[in-house]
């Protein structure tokens, strides 16, 4: 069941250069993609692409020039008011509370804000600090302008929370977040999807993106590039490894023919290492076992000594890189 | 989402908000009743006390008693606050939301801006005025006895009439100011419009001294209109032509109330266009 649908999205800014002339620009200029109930879905691109507009859009924040933006069925256009009940939005997590109210304050104002009485706000509000690990560190009663920058981050998402919604919209939820509270944050989405709730999330963490996702839709300059699982996205960019070999210097150079001769080999290059060795790299085409199997043939019959070997599988960033046709292949 | 909501969330961020600065508050709400009685008592200074009494009786046309004066005087320190309080807030509050705090994003994606600018230019002054007129009911109840309550209470229902219509007016310029214009630093608009509203209104000095300039602004507003209400109420014990001030009043209201609906809904459109 699709839960949010985008179709043929676009949306333009008007910005104003001096007193007379007007000039657009194109944020999005055709965007689709859906996302099923219970599911995560990334929505990656470098900066500018399109990502926290199509959130902003989806929040109701942002009105779209044209195209079909739907959650749960309810259009955000026309119906603004049942979306907004059945969202919950983290975005720009660094700041968008009060500084002198605590966490707890502004949570409760929220919960009134979005018409939850007051008792229920504010057992919420205790329900999801716990949640979030806020309650733990003793800071929910402390204004917001002592938080830390992840700290901050734990009550956006405790925010988005906040009114138990179907679907949440997560823009970069861990920007600027240590190991442990990204952890955290990781760990809670997987369980809030585990529990039924779908959820958008924008990134540039591709480890961690590639850790929770189950769908992934890359956009650039306002357009998709690309979409699909993480691994389907692996294989369709045709990234399959990443070889190094070290090596001596009098091997080199067979080593390199045997690699380049029998594999399917996309680039093949090499450089001499600070400790004297010399380490061969490739971008391959091939399967695993056939690149291990020509590696010892070239050992044991050709005598090619192999000092060190580091068969590394595509992550998702490789191939965010090659979608966006910028990997650095060495 | 409902109005009652909003409602009820201001409710809960400005009592929040007052447990925390609650000292800050008290000291900006007492400060005016001593400038208040300062202002009126200033020219002792250059004569006795009778003889002020006796220039307030001939300029108000009504028979002075020293407490009658200090009952003025008071009574009219409480403008100063409310305008004070009213202005300041509501525009730095709007300010602050959307340009500093961020906070902006919770209204959005909860509400409209019609709805919440509009609350919060209601909901502020009606919590305001009440806090910060209180210092009057032990004032008057010491000077006027039981009679003293029943003056406050006069009192309050004009200046939250009054502070209501500020707080409207405020919504306004605060949006223009947040939305139309590069102001960094929106208090020093705010701090300017204060004295101007209450010079061009006769409170610090006769409306005889003020330029033809400031009486005009300030003939837009409540405050002028509220000044004669106090000094009715005050000096003359509620006469019938306390309704010619409080219709003025009324229609300012509606007058504002029309505007802000019209300028909130452009720029809540403005806003979700980006």
């Amino acid at each position: 069941m699709k839960t949010i649908i985008i179709e043929h999205l676009k949306k333009s800014y008007r910005v104003r250069e001096g007193f007379r002339e007007t000039r657009f620009i194109e944020a999005i200029k055709d965007v689709s993609f859906y996302v099923s109930k219970g599911e995560i879905h990334a929505l990656l691109g470098p900066n500018g692409a399109g990502k926290t507009t199509t959130i902003k859009i989806l929040s109701t924040l942002l009105l779209p020039d044209s195209g079909l933006v739907s959650i749960k069925g309810f259009d955000v256009v026309r119906e603004a008011e049942k979306v907004r009940r059945i969202i919950g939005l983290a975005i720009d997590v660094s700041k968008g509370f009060y500084s002198s109210l605590s966490g707890f304050e502004n949570l409760v104002f929220y919960g009134l804000l979005k018409g939850l009485s007051l008792s229920d706000s504010r057992r919420r509000a205790r329900e999801v600090l716990e949640l979030v690990g806020l309650e733990e560190l003793k800071a929910s009663d402390s204004p917001y302008f002592t938080y830390s920058l992840g700290m901050r981050a734990r009550l956006a998402i405790a925010k988005a929370l906040l009114n138990d919604p179907e679907v949440l919209l997560l823009d970069e939820p861990t920007l600027g977040l240590d190991v442990e509270s990204s952890r955290h944050v990781r760990e809670m989405l997987v369980k809030l999807a585990r529990d039924g709730r779908t959820i958008l999330v924008t990134g540039h963490n591709m480890h961690e993106i590639e850790i929770v996702s189950d769908t992934v839709t890359i956009i650039n300059k306002g357009e998709v590039v690309a979409s699909g699982t993480p691994n389907e996205l692996k294989s369709r960019v045709g990234l399959v490894l990443r070889l190094k070999v070290q090596t001596t210097l009098d091997s080199e150079p067979l080593l390199k023919k045997i690699i380049a001769d029998s594999l399917y080999v996309k680039r093949v290059a090499s450089r001499v290492n600070s400790n004297g060795r010399v380490e061969v790299s490739a971008i391959i085409s091939s399967n695993r076992e056939d690149v291990v199997e020509v590696l010892f043939k070239a050992s044991k019959e050709h005598g090619v000594k192999i000092l060190d070997l580091q068969l590394i599988e595509p992550s998702l960033e490789d191939a965010y890189l090659a979608i966006l046709g910028v990997l650095d292949e060495y | 989402m409902s109005i009652k909501g909003v409602l009820t969330a201001l409710v809960y961020r400005e009592v929040a908000w007052l447990k925390r600065f609650i000292g800050d508050y008290v000291t900006i709400w007492l400060l005016p009743s001593i400038y208040g009685v300062g202002i009126v008592f200033l020219p002792t200074l250059m004569g006795d006390v009778d003889f002020v009494l006796q220039r307030f009786s001939s300029l108000f046309n009504h028979v002075m008693t020293l407490t009658d004066a200090l009952v003025f005087s008071l009574s009219l320190s409480a403008i100063l606050t409310v305008v004070a309080v009213t202005v300041g807030d509501v525009v730095q509050t709007l300010y602050a939301e959307f340009k500093v705090y961020g906070s902006f994003t919770i209204i959005l994606e909860s509400t409209s801006i019609p709805v919440y600018v509009l609350a919060t230019s209601v909901i502020r002054p009606l919590i305001m005025t009440f806090l910060s007129t209180l210092y009057l009911v032990p004032a008057l109840s010491m000077l006027l006895g039981s009679t003293g309550l029943s003056l406050y209470l006069q009192l309050l229902a004009a200046l939250t009439l009054s502070s209501l219509v500020l707080g409207v007016l405020s919504g306004i310029i605060g949006v223009l100011i947040v939305f139309y214009t590069n102001v960094k630093r929106p208090w020093s608009v705010s701090n300017t419009i204060v004295p101007i509203l209450l010079s061009g209104s006769g409170v610090y000095i006769p409306l005889q001294l003020v330029p033809l300039v400031l009486r005009a602004i300030a003939s837009a507003t409540p405050i002028p209109y509220t000044v004669e209400l106090i000094q009715l109420v005050v000096l003359k014990e509620f006469p019938p032509e306390v309704f010619t001030p409080l219709t003025v009043i009324s229609m300012l209201f509606t007058a504002y109330y029309i505007v802000a609906v019209s300028i909130n809904k452009t720029v809540d459109t403005r806003v979700r266009r980006g």
